[in-house]
């Protein structure tokens, strides 16, 4: 094959099947990696992967395979490509007139790339964007799915001294707060600011030593291609770690024209290593300002539950979670229970069943089962 | 002794302070930010960015405006189309992947019934 030829498939083989790396805060400890910043090429975890973690995903984390790039490939030290496919099945039931929600789509198809020049990298993660419904039916009908669309979820440029151990990042990237969970419909991750689409612009700076990380960004609302309500704010995060134990400290201040909110959060890991159960719980506390209303409300979000590793490539997880909207009017909490496994037979390829059951004030409720083909070149 | 009180006061207070969920104010300025907004202006439904079936829900202004031009409310109307889909009554509920609590849907129908004013 001429070497244009190969250029061209290569390419079309990591746009058309790449994946996002996504951070897999379940790993810590368990993959016998103490930090975030090892196994990934972004001090806070998530999407690239270093050669360390490249070397993780055969050894520790899938039943067996080679981990580099395409199986086969050694990225050189100035370049990382990465990238995810998704696909995804789900079945919803929320007691609708409709009956129970089925769909078959693409959740996700990103190609990520990383240039470096000494401390200096250049990181972006673009691709297709999907969704489980149709975004231009008049009505929501079962099945289907939106249309693609290009989007970029992180482009920034970086900065990393390793002498002093700073990080320096200015561009589109998630602000590092709480535990991270890959699940974008956790009520930790979707109730805090960070749902689907919800990365933010900003300028960030972290340190990572030994035994903690910190963290700080300041960040404004994606008005240009979210369209996001304008707001700003900070975000800041230290992580403690000892042997087999972390605690996570965050705060997250955020202001809009509209709103206005303060969240605390403590998060906790701890490994087990005679049963390989890692404990995970994350509380945050808050109170959020409605300033048309001239009204305010406390609220709190959280996680608990252990993953447990009973062999190489094998992990299964159960949580418990926790949503008051308004921590004052108990009619309006959420709960939810979970039971996830994650199967990788080989690197770069995992099978993910999770379903969940949501209980949503006093009378209503949904169950949702999916099932995800995740693979990463 | 002191320091597990500081810890537990906290939710103390929380708790002394809960209030019925209609005590809440039925107004277009509080329903809006408290409830449509975060459940349904989301990216991915009708944010700006996927503006489902050409609807957001984003700004205050702009969501009461297309919600009273295309009658999804109709003021003073309890059958106000809007209710049907938070119940899932005939039609398929909003937001699909999960219901809002009751207690949501029922001060948002408490602002419809009042006249549903901006």
């Amino acid at each position: 094959m001429k070497a244009p030829v190969v250029v061209v498939v290569v390419v079309a083989v990591l746009v058309l099947a790449p994946a996002v790396a996504v951070a897999y805060p379940q790993y810590q400890f368990a993959s016998d990696t103490a930090t975030c910043g090892e196994c990934h090429q972004t001090p806070a975890g998530g999407g690239l992967l270093t050669e360390w973690g490249r070397g993780e995903l055969g050894d520790t984390l899938s039943m067996g395979g080679d981990g580099r790039l395409l199986h086969a490939i050694d990225e050189p030290e100035w370049l990382a490509v990465g990238g995810g496919l998704r696909l995804a099945a789900l079945v919803n039931d929320t007691g609708s007139a409709d009956g129970a929600e089925t769909a078959v789509f693409p959740m996700q198809a990103e190609l990520a790339a990383r240039l470096a020049s000494g401390a200096l990298s250049i990181t972006a993660i673009a691709g297709a964007r999907s969704a489980a419904r149709d975004t231009a039916a008049p009505d929501d009908d079962a099945g289907g799915f939106g249309g693609l669309a290009f989007f970029s979820r992180e482009h920034f440029v970086g900065y990393h001294d390793e002498a002093s151990a700073w990080w320096l990042r200015a561009g589109r990237f998630t602000a590092p707060f709480g535990l991270r969970l890959a699940d974008h419909t956790a009520y930790v991750r979707r109730h805090t600011g960070y749902g689907v689409y919800e990365e933010t612009y900003g300028v960030g700076a972290s340190r990572l030593v030994e035994a903690r990380d910190l963290h700080l960004t300041a960040f404004i609302s994606d008005v240009l291609q979210v369209g996001a309500a304008p707001e700003a704010g900070v975000a800041g995060m230290l992580e403690q770690r000892w042997a087999a134990t972390a605690v996570v400290a965050s705060t997250r201040i955020t202001a809009g024209a509209a709103k206005a909110r303060v969240l605390t959060d403590v998060a906790v890991k701890h490994w087990l290593a005679g049963p390989r159960l890692l404990w995970m719980a994350e509380l945050a506390g808050g109170w959020e300002v409605l300033r048309a209303a001239g009204e305010g409300r406390p609220q709190l979000v959280g996680y608990a539950g252990p993953t447990w590793f009973p062999a190489r490539g094998v992990n299964v997880g159960i949580a418990a979670e926790l949503f008051a909207e308004d921590a004052r009017v108990v009619a309006t909490n959420r709960y939810a229970g979970s039971l996830s496994a994650s199967i990788m037979p080989v690197a770069h390829v995992e099978l993910i069943v999770t379903s969940r059951y949501q209980r949503v004030g006093t009378d209503d409720h949904a169950l949702a089962t999916m099932l995800q083909l995740h693979y990463l070149p | 002794m002191a320091s597990v009180w500081r810890c537990v006061a906290p939710l103390v207070v929380l708790a002394s302070a809960c209030i019925d969920s209609l005590d809440r104010p039925a107004t277009w300025s509080y329903v809006h930010p408290a409830i449509i907004e975060p459940s349904c202006a989301t990216p991915t439904c009708h944010g700006s960015l996927a503006a489902r079936a050409g609807i957001v829900l984003q700004d205050a202004d702009d969501a009461y405006r297309l919600l009273i031009d295309e009658r999804h409310v109709v003021a003073g109307s309890d059958a106000s189309p809007l209710l049907y889909q938070l119940e899932g009554d005939e039609r398929a509920l909003m937001p699909p992947d999960a219901p809002l609590p009751a207690a949501d849907v029922d001060l948002v129908r408490a602002w419809i019934l009042d006249g549903a004013q901006p």
